[in-house]
């Protein structure tokens, strides 16, 4: 009985125990999130009251409006003049659109999402399944280069997009994004092809299949959730790409990406946390979006039985 | 429809000797069974005629063209694999479907032919279903639908039957035998079950240690077997090995336990043998088991008797040495009880211990 009271109260204390480090980790994950989260509806020139409020008091849809375009900048500044005690200078400027960098790292992501795709999953089939020269030692290579920190190639990159003429185009962020994401996802489907029975490849060369069209007619429809999880990756980390997209832009508006234009509007406008949060609330936003139908896709693909062996 | 035949056909795996120098004619029109135990070279020697291996060295021709290091899509062969391999991706209908659209044969032409074959399989009502909803027979009949329906000039089977329950295996078993007369498509069928080859085969091909055997048709291979390891391995259950002293002035084998006295026939056969070891082999269902003594039996004991309903099987033991028998099923005996064995002459064997070839082989040729 004693035993029994002892154990229940050493049960509470681990259950609570464990309860709060996991809100620690919670709320270190997530509170920074969540802060930008309410900054992005509170109105201008708010952020930086003390106490700081952990919800606007009076919530308001304005630094949407004002990245998105619906409202000028100035206007904004016109009605929160009372709020604004001079601390901050805005000058009379154009219509912010932030749906331009939107589109732009969405054109750039599906891209390098598509192309990374094509190309690894040629690369990977002939690891996984050919047999070739330098097969050990181009593995290597991928590798290796997967392992390279993308700082260092940012210079050549940039001095080749040069001599290409593609400065301040989207191709620029495309071509060596595409470049980047290989190794990883070339790996990712090299292991997930490995996997599928040999005996299918056997039986589409019997039915008269050669290597490209069993690649094309058996491998890849019964990779279906393996693309779309290496896919996720590439347009992940093009999404985020920042580096690479800042230097070939050149500050030309109409090119930038996401990450590029959320600094640029710091810069440009003082640090105005409500856009910036606005801004960065949409950016995540639509990539929990995309990242939830892309998760639909991947588990239909594993639960439709595509490989069952 | 074509005769293959392959020629010298060595394959070399680093220190392993897969296939070697094997020749033989897998005739037109005709199921010839390659069987031996595992490692043997069976499926190797299959996987080489369908091209997804190279040989190291040798020929392999289907009718008049010779067809190594053309690729396996190029070959106009069929395969049913093992695991069926039907592509989990796609209906019963364009599994079925899949080796004419590599031909680019017209729409309305290959519904007619994939409709025909599942009409021949039974499988009409399968048609949309995909291979995951389908039992292990019925994938059994889309493997076999996906290769007859190309109707190609040589089906290659690897251990088809093998993935299905005891039941279904012998149904299947008769009507692949069927389904392979009707077609009359010259047919290459790997499996290590001798009761399966023995009943489907046309011609067999025992194989072992990557050579071949010996060559023929299921009976003569069981009349007359060329050495100690088709002796054991076609018949079920195996021939039974002694190893006996030959005396040539007793004209007798002297065996652990027992003399048994050789007749003319075995004695002319012998006539230029020294004295010395041979492997005797008999059959169990040649051995008849008495339970009192007459002159020229062998004495043994009863170890084990296994009831099979029909007979019963019966271990006995001659010295250390244990033989299988069948006796009637109604026959009376007790464990450790003694028996006389009489093997008839006509159905003994006698083995040379170094080379392990019949005696009377060439003689019974």
């Amino acid at each position: 009985m004693n035993g029994e009271l002892s154990n229940g109260r050493r049960s509470l204390k681990r259950w609570l125990l464990e309860g709060l480090v996991t809100l620690a980790i919670i709320g270190f994950c997530l509170g920074p999130l969540y802060w930008i989260f309410a900054t992005s509806f509170k109105p201008m020139g708010t952020e930086y009251v003390i106490p700081p409020e952990f919800w606007p008091s009076k919530p308001t849809l304005q630094a949407y409006a004002v990245i998105l375009g619906i409202q000028a900048p100035g206007a904004e500044r016109a009605s929160q003049e009372g709020a604004l005690k001079g601390t901050t200078e805005i000058k009379a400027s154009p219509h912010l659109n932030f749906l331009v960098p939107v589109r732009n790292s969405l054109i750039v992501s599906t891209s390098v999402s598509a192309g990374a795709l094509l190309l690894a999953s040629l690369a990977a089939y002939a690891i996984s399944r050919l047999r070739f020269r330098w097969k050990i030692q181009s593995l290597m290579v991928l590798w290796v280069a997967g392992l390279l920190p993308a700082v260092i190639v940012i210079a050549p990159t940039f001095v080749l997009m040069r001599s290409l003429n593609l400065l301040r185009t989207l191709l620029a962020m495309i071509l060596p994004n595409i470049a980047y994401n290989i190794p990883l996802t070339t790996w990712l489907l090299a292991v997930y092809f490995a996997q599928l029975p040999w005996e299918l490849e056997d039986a589409a060369k019997m039915d008269g299949y050669r290597p490209l069209q069993i690649y094309r007619k058996v491998i890849l429809p019964l990779s279906t959730p393996g693309l779309f999880s290496a896919g996720i990756f590439a347009f992940l980390g093009s999404w985020g790409e920042f580096m690479l997209a800042s230097a070939v832009t050149m500050g030309v508006a109409e090119v930038q990406t996401v990450p590029v234009a959320i600094l640029n509007l710091s810069f440009e406008y003082r640090y105005q946390w409500t856009w910036i949060s606005a801004a960065i609330c949409l950016s995540v936003g639509l990539m929990v979006l995309i990242a939830l139908v892309f998760q639909r896709w991947v588990i239909q693909g594993l639960t439709a039985g595509s490989v069952k062996y | 429809m074509s005769e293959v035949y392959v020629e010298e056909v060595c394959k070399q795996y680093r220190d392993v000797q897969a296939l070697d120098s094997i020749t033989c004619t897998f005739e037109d029109g005709q199921l010839t069974v390659l069987v031996g135990p595992s490692g043997c070279g069976k499926t190797t020697l299959l996987r080489t005629i369908a091209g997804l291996i190279e040989p190291s060295s040798g020929a392999i021709y289907i009718g008049k063209r010779r067809v190594d290091g053309i690729p396996p899509w190029e070959r106009n062969i069929a395969m049913v694999f093992q695991s069926y391999a039907l592509y989990p991706h796609m209906t019963v209908f364009k599994n079925i479907a899949f080796p004419l659209e590599a031909t680019r044969t017209p729409k309305d032409e290959i519904k007619r032919r994939v409709v025909e074959t599942a009409r021949i399989l039974q499988i009409e009502n399968l048609l949309d279903r995909k291979p995951r909803e389908l039992s292990g027979g019925q994938m059994q009949r889309v493997a076999l639908g996906r290769a007859i329906v190309r109707k190609p000039e040589v089906f290659l089977m690897d251990e088809p039957l093998s993935n299905l329950d005891a039941k279904l295996r012998v149904v299947m078993r008769a009507e692949l035998k069927h389904l392979q007369t009707q077609l009359g498509v010259t047919t290459i069928y790997v499996t290590h079950d001798q009761a399966e080859a023995m009943t489907l085969a046309d011609k067999l091909i025992v194989m072992n240690a990557g050579r071949i055997q010996q060559v023929g048709r299921p009976e003569e291979l069981y009349r007359n077997p060329r050495n100690v390891f088709v002796a054991g391995f076609i018949g079920s259950p195996p021939m039974n090995f002694i190893e006996v002293q030959y005396d040539p002035t007793e004209r007798a084998l002297i065996g652990p336990d027992f003399q048994y006295p050789l007749g003319p026939r075995w004695l002319d056969l012998l006539r230029n043998r020294p004295a010395g070891t041979l492997i005797l082999g008999i059959r169990p269902e040649s051995i008849q088991v008495i339970a009192s003594p007459s002159p020229g039996m062998v004495p043994a004991s009863v170890y084990v008797m296994e009831q099979l309903g029909r007979e019963i099987l019966l271990d006995v033991k001659i010295g250390p040495q244990t033989l299988r028998a069948f006796v009637p099923a109604d026959t009376r005996l007790q464990m450790g009880q003694e028996v006389w064995l009489q093997f008839q002459e006509e159905a003994l064997y006698l083995f040379d211990p170094e080379t392990e070839v019949s005696l009377s082989w060439q003689e019974r040729q």
